[in-house]
């Protein structure tokens, strides 16, 4: 009786392998051949992915009975799929094998897809891995994409290497007030503040295992810390003080404009709690925002328009102006411009400069300072070491491409865009060749679900990258 | 005493049944097209991870049920009679005894009460309904030792998942009911049948004068006008509005909405109360009110200003959350604006709701076409930019008959802004202008007007190219306003010039 069992078991097991075997062959012939690539969603196309990624699951973007996937290496096959299901879900240990084998390699997708019986095979996907380091962590505020106002919004943190994400901080906490601009000292969450408006606001300021609630509106600066960085030395905050005004427009693209009437910058000295300004950072004539330090602390970049009280939104447009600062006694320099965007017609907004200080990335769009409305907004890349500026062509879309952080290793380049609908913003992440200053293709930051971006209703604002994990230990 | 229990249990459907059907019945429409389940992984994710989350998902789960007519209201009469019935069973299988007094009853009671408030929300039914089924299926374990550690863990595992306050809810009314059972267990009822009937007809008294002191009238009316502005019913709209005598500007502005949905407007505005002028042609953004917020679009959709409409409408799902009808107007704007893309992602929201999936197809295959039956949108290409000034109705107006002067929709409702303004003279000078210009024709221009052009004669003693339509009859009537207004004679007035535009003018703050 026993034997019996023993030869059912051993049938069974058999069975299953063949099963399984039989369910992710490839198909035994193929009837077309064609020499193009099917679209993937998202589309991880001739991209280049960091070797510490979460798997890039992806949709074939075309319709099939059936679906055969193979991803492959030089000599070696990783993974493959065969099924009814054009969603293609890749086995996280499958996906480490192939990182750690490839290294700074190409690996390929070969896709098939069977019609009424009929096989067709395509031109097999290229992409890269890069084993340049980037950062485990990211940060961004989710929110549904409304216009003036909101419901629950928090800030989340998503660990790289899986498609973990943890809320930082909801605003539940602070009865449903706005909380943003989650800001990082040398992209470590031990130096990190965020705001929090309303009726329990202020400024969280984290420095090691202390955290504050610190109030920045004075009499000076009414309108307290708005835009954020941090200096390098987790010392000082250079913030942007910003009467903030929303208008809708009545016709054409753009639903929403979001302006400042008037604005200023600061830096706010964390040992005392005192604002340092200048009339070099707060011209009564000029609006200055997005303030951004260089790696060593002693260059403040930032925008800045003309002051007139009668500006016409369409016609406001920002420069990137630097200043120089000595950390040691909190004294400003001159103002110094940097690009000239108004002799363009275009205006200027989140300059973020290189780790390796030799590029400034910025946002260029038709006017204002608010790009994420702007579906013209693109990202430029200037170079310091020559003082040439150009459109990052590789990595920006017809829709918007706006907020932007560098890894800490200036490898890699998070973005905001638009790009798959026109409302909802995703984070985008590209490759960054310090040398030559080109980037990869961007590729979304990968998600469990390949339709994640079609169907998740809430808006990505803010990428930043971390080393560290966020511990907010915050207790209002 | 089983038969006892059953007997009510049943009763107690048939009367929830009753009631639901009769007076709450508009209770179940509204608040299906408050929320709408999904059949979606992010979905449930998102409810889930928060501490009673799982019973929020629950109450959507049924509430999308109260879409079918009945449907829903059987199903929450079966809920509140099992709370009933799973109490006593539940008390009865721990402790062998039954409830002489029938305690159980009790927080079906306080549950069909608090559900009269649109505000109340169902989960408290679901949630609390749910951890009662849980204890009584729990019973069944024999095992005491077992029992009491399967029990401990899963009241643990349902404080996260529901929320603390229902397993004690629970919890207290299995141990009334059990107490009150234990105390009643030696004695012996010589009229228990008698008993059993008093006590009965006790928590009847009690549950009418509870039902009756919770019932809000003005909060039906509300809800009933609101629903029938969403399905388009605007004669029902016009008849709620006349029965409800508040100057509520929501109410006058539902019913305006009905009168110009229906093409009314320009000859109907003065039969229906204008206790609040031009304030009930449109709403402002009001932090106080959020209902606001929900109905704001209506009026821009029909004026062709489909971005502010888009506004208001982003507004609403942010405040009331991906809701059905959010959701398709937001649909629809996005189709008209030629964001395609923008609305398919909430039709795919749409389509994975058990009962919209037709709407969804029906917009999937709108996409194409890019506009909308009904609904009005001014496509031709102007790079000015211009932003809606939300503080300035009448200027947004203006800027929509800018944009097209063929905009019907926007003119009628620019004379109806005007009259209700008493800006009789600015009426009549854009009158003749929209006559010359031939965007209107001499037909088109009703009693109402000419009521406000004859006053604007009398008043300025100008002539017009349009005196001519005044006829004698109007001018005789006007006379014997006028005779009435100085006798004073209030009920000549009201009987036979109640829905003239001269009465507006004049009595406008009595009205």
């Amino acid at each position: 009786m026993k034997r019996i069992h023993n030869k059912i078991a051993i049938f069974a097991a058999i069975s299953l392998l063949f099963l399984f075997c039989s369910c992710n062959s490839a198909p035994s012939r193929v009837d077309y051949i064609v020499d193009t690539t099917p679209e993937l969603f998202p589309d991880y196309t001739n991209t280049t992915f960091p070797s510490t990624i979460a798997p890039p699951n992806f949709c074939i973007e075309l319709v099939g009975d059936e679906y055969y996937i193979a991803i492959t290496g030089e000599d070696h096959v990783y993974f493959t799929y065969r099924g009814a299901s054009a969603e293609v879900i890749i086995p996280p240990s499958k996906w480490r094998e192939l990182c750690g084998d490839v290294g700074d390699g190409d690996f390929w997708i070969d896709i098939s897809i069977s019609n009424g019986g009929k096989w067709t095979q395509y031109a097999p996907i290229i992409n890269s891995i890069s084993t340049n380091k980037i950062d485990e962590y990211l940060a961004y505020r989710l929110l549904y994409p409304g216009y003036e106002l909101w419901n629950e919004m928090g800030i989340y943190q998503r660990e790289l290497s899986t498609y973990s994400e943890e809320c930082v901080f909801s605003n539940d906490r602070v009865d449903k007030g706005c909380v943003n601009c989650h800001a990082f000292s040398n992209w470590s969450a031990d130096t990190m503040m965020l705001h929090v408006r309303g009726k329990h606001g202020g400024t969280i300021i984290k420095q090691g295992d202390k955290t504050d609630l610190v109030q920045t509106n004075t009499t000076e600066f009414p309108n307290g810390a708005v835009y954020p960085s941090w200096h390098p030395q987790g010392r000082y905050i250079a913030f942007s003080s910003n009467e903030i005004r929303q208008y809708f427009h009545t016709s054409g693209i753009k639903p929403v404009e979001v302006s400042d009437s008037n604005s200023d910058l600061f830096i706010f000295d964390t040992n005392t709690n005192k604002q340092i300004s200048s009339i070099d950072i707060a011209a009564k004539n000029k609006m200055e925002t997005f303030p951004t330090w260089n790696n060593s602390g002693d260059v403040l970049y930032f925008c800045s328009a003309d002051f007139k009280k009668d500006n016409k939104i369409e016609e406001v447009r920002y420069n990137l102006y630097s200043v120089s600062f000595d950390p040691e006694t909190a004294l400003l320099g001159d103002t110094v411009l940097v690009v000239d965007a108004q002799k363009l017609q275009k205006s200027i907004s989140f300059p973020r400069v290189s780790p390796c200080g030799n590029y400034i990335m910025y946002t260029l769009s038709d006017y204002g300072n608010f790009s994420i409305w702007h579906p013209e907004s693109d990202l430029y890349l200037l170079n310091l070491r020559d003082s040439t500026t150009r459109l990052m062509s590789e990595v920006n879309s017809s829709d918007v491409e706006s907020y932007h952080c560098w890894s800490s290793s200036g490898d890699w380049f998070v973005f905001s865009s638009k790009r798959v609908d026109g409302l909802w913003a995703h984070p985008y992440i590209a490759a960054f060749d310090k040398d030559s200053g080109v980037a990869s293709k961007p590729f979304a930051l990968p998600q469990d679900d390949p339709k994640f971006y079609k169907e998740f209703m809430r808006t990505f604002n803010i990428p930043e990258f971390t080393t560290t994990k966020i511990d907010l230990n915050y207790k209002n | 005493m089983r038969k006892t229990n059953i007997v009510i249990f049943s009763l107690l459907f048939i009367a929830l049944s009753s009631i639901f059907v009769d007076a709450l019945g508009y209770t179940f429409a509204y608040r299906e097209q408050e929320h709408l389940f999904l059949f979606d992984t992010q979905f449930f994710s998102s409810l889930v991870a928060s501490v009673g989350g799982v019973g929020e998902y629950a109450s959507l789960f049924v509430t999308q049920f109260f879409y079918v007519p009945y449907l829903g209201e059987v199903i929450l009469a079966l809920i509140l009679s099992f709370i009933y019935l799973l109490s006593s069973a539940a008390s009865y299988r721990l402790f062998k005894a039954y409830d002489p007094l029938f305690l159980a009853l009790i927080p079906v009671v306080y549950l069909l009460t608090s559900y009269e408030s649109l505000s109340f929300n169902i989960s408290h039914v679901t949630s609390f309904f749910t951890v009662l089924l849980s204890i009584y299926i729990l019973t069944f374990i024999k095992n005491r030792v077992v029992f009491v550690v399967v029990l401990s863990l899963v009241m643990a595992l349902y404080c996260y998942a529901f929320g603390w306050i229902y397993v004690c809810a629970a919890a207290t009314v299995i141990f009334l009911t059990t107490l009150s059972a234990y105390l009643f267990k030696s004695v012996v009822f010589i009229h228990k049948k008698w008993f059993i009937g008093v006590v009965l007809l006790l928590y009847t008294l009690f549950a009418s004068v509870a039902f009756v002191q919770s019932y809000n009238a003005k909060e039906k009316l509300m809800a009933l006008t609101e629903l029938a502005l969403q399905k388009g019913d605007w004669d029902s709209v016009l008849a709620y509005a006349s029965k409800s005598r508040l100057n509520s500007s929501l109410m006058h502005y539902y019913q305006n909405m009905a009168l110009a949905y229906s093409g009314r407007l320009s000859t109907s505005l003065f039969n229906h109360r204008q206790a609040v002028g031009s304030k009930s042609l449109y709403v402002t953004y009001d932090t106080n009110s959020s209902q606001f917020t929900k109905v704001g679009h209506y009026v821009y959709e029909y004026i062709g200003h489909i971005h502010e409409a888009t506004h208001w409408a982003n507004e609403s799902i942010v405040v009331y959350g991906e809701s059905s009808y959010n959701l398709i107007n937001l649909i629809k704007y996005n189709i008209l604006l030629g964001k395609p893309k923008v609305a398919m992602r909430y039709i795919r929201r749409l389509d994975k709701s058990l009962f919209y999936k037709n709407i969804a197809l029906y917009y999937k295959n709108m996409i194409d076409r890019g506009d909308m039956p009904n609904i009005y949108l001014h496509k031709e290409n102007n790079s000015d930019v211009r932003f809606t000034n939300t503080q300035s109705f009448r200027g947004e107006l203006d800027a929509m008959i800018a944009l097209n002067p063929l905009n019907k929709n926007a003119l009628t409702y620019k004379f109806a802004f005007l009259l209700l303004e008493k800006k009789f003279s600015e009426f009549v000078s854009e009158l003749i202008a929209a006559t010359n210009s031939g965007i209107i024709v001499e037909s088109d221009i009703t009693d109402q007007y000419l009521q406000a052009l004859l006053v604007y004669g009398q008043v300025t003693g100008a002539s017009t190219p349009l005196d001519h339509l005044i006829t004698d009859e109007l001018k005789g009537r006007y006379i014997g306003y006028i005779r009435a207004k100085s006798d004073k004679n209030w009920a000549e007035l009201k009987s036979r010039y109640k829905s003239s535009y001269w009465l507006y003018l004049d009595y406008s703050d009595l009205l």
